[in-house]
């Protein structure tokens, strides 16, 4: 009896040493308070701490039935770019049976958007994450599929885009990676023009990584 | 058998006043605020904050503080805002004046709660006068009104939202809106300036402050 109720103590006590309430960084000289982790190329929440998914990997990636078969092999390359840098399994993907639109849903989907359906006809994908506290919770990936066409080897007009290329950085955006400046050749850089091959993270993009899930 | 007992006790009683102890210091120590050089004057039951001596950083960070002491959500009818706490300073003649009539200027900035769309969290910035109140301890809410805000702020890059009756105005701009329509709201600025120089308080400097983040609800009206 004694033991148990000791144990139930020191578990109080591992609890509420222990609980997650996050906090912001240090005051500096000019500032009262800062973030509280580097941002290491991540989203951050309120407090300063990088989102991600933390031990939730891999991560449960559906592909709408939109999204056409060819390319299930191009977002598995693209994911594995990602993987090779960490050397393990980030993602695992499984073509959804039925269909749906983008919504919060507490699933992670992949779409092939046509009609695109958002008035920025600019972008050519846009992922979207949700999260609780500092984990990621949900993403979605939806490609323009109204606005662009997309080659995997060779491209049939001056206007196509690099579909991996495209697709590692929304799956970098889906571990939590946010747009870097301009300057670098990051997988990551906000625009990727037409013809562009940029499916190599960086040593930039590495050190992001491995700074969060490592 | 006694022995052992009172033992079991002792060890109880030191388990939990440990755990009391690092529970309070993590969760319930509130940041201490070594930041304030300026002095308090309490009038009427009202606190005035006087910065009137103070330069470089130690102004900058009382006034901070100063602000943080006023930050409030204002709802309305149909519309949401904020007030920032007032404080005193010196103006060029070396009168001791408020806050707003050496800056002129208010931002407030806000960022969506738990969401991102392609690595950038919605974004709204409200820029306005900055207005004491009647009784002169906050600097007054810009009300955003709620009905149609999704609306306006996707239409229109620069929305000029009337203010009073006297012809003010401010203007809400936003960033990274897409599909979804966010309704909690972080205040990760709040900025007073005028052209030369800016008091800018962030999200995390205010948290510290308040020991949590400031939100606003933005559910549009039905």
């Amino acid at each position: 009896m004694k033991k148990y109720l000791l144990l139930g103590l020191l578990s109080v006590n591992v609890f509420l040493a222990c609980g997650r309430v996050p906090k912001v960084g240090p005051e500096t000289a000019e500032k009262l308070a800062t973030e509280s982790q580097k941002d290491c190329g991540f989203v951050q929440n309120s407090y300063g701490q990088r989102v991600s998914w933390k031990q939730s990997l891999p991560i449960k990636m559906y592909i709408d039935p939109m999204v056409p078969t060819e390319y299930d092999t191009v977002l598995r390359e693209a994911a594995k770019k990602w993987e090779d840098v960490l050397g393990r399994t980030l993602f695992v993907f499984e073509r959804a049976t039925w269909a749906s639109t983008p919504a919060k849903d507490n699933r992670n989907i992949v779409y092939w958007m046509n009609p695109w359906n958002n008035p920025d006809t600019k972008l050519q994908a846009m992922s979207s994450l949700s999260w609780t506290n500092n984990q990621l919770v949900e993403a979605d990936v939806k490609v323009d599929a109204q606005f662009y066409t997309y080659f995997v080897t060779y491209p049939n007009s001056n206007t196509d885009v690099h579909l991996l290329s495209l697709l590692v950085h929304e799956l970098g955006h889906v571990l939590g990676l946010k747009h870097l400046a301009n300057g670098s050749s990051s997988v990551m850089l906000s625009v990727l023009d037409y013809l562009v091959k940029r499916e190599i993270p960086t040593a930039e993009d590495i050190a992001d990584l491995k700074c969060e899930y490592n | 058998m006694k022995t052992s007992k009172s033992r079991f006790l002792i060890g109880l009683a030191l388990l939990l006043l440990g755990g009391i102890y690092l529970g309070g210091r993590l969760f319930l120590q509130k940041r201490h605020v070594a930041s304030f050089d300026g002095t308090i004057t309490t009038s009427n039951g009202a606190s005035y904050y006087d910065l009137s001596e103070l330069t470089g950083t130690a102004f900058l960070k009382s006034a901070k503080v100063a602000m943080s002491q006023g930050l409030q959500v204002q709802l309305g009818a149909a519309t949401a805002g904020l007030t920032v706490g007032n404080f005193l300073v010196k103006n060029s003649q070396g009168s001791k004046v408020y806050a707003c009539e050496v800056y002129p200027d208010l931002e407030i900035t806000l960022q969506a709660e738990g969401i991102a769309y392609s690595g950038s969290i919605p974004t709204i910035i409200v820029q306005g006068p900055c207005l004491n109140s009647d009784d002169g301890q906050t600097i007054q809410a810009l009300p955003l009104p709620l009905k149609g805000l999704y609306q306006n702020v996707r239409q229109n890059p620069m929305w000029k939202v009337p203010l009073g009756d006297r012809g003010d105005s401010f203007m809400v701009s936003a960033r990274f809106l897409y599909s979804e329509w966010p309704t909690a709201w972080n205040v990760v600025g709040v900025k007073l300036s005028n052209d030369q120089e800016s008091i800018a308080m962030d999200g995390y400097e205010i948290i510290s402050l308040l020991d949590q983040p400031l939100a606003l609800d933005l559910s549009e009206e039905p």
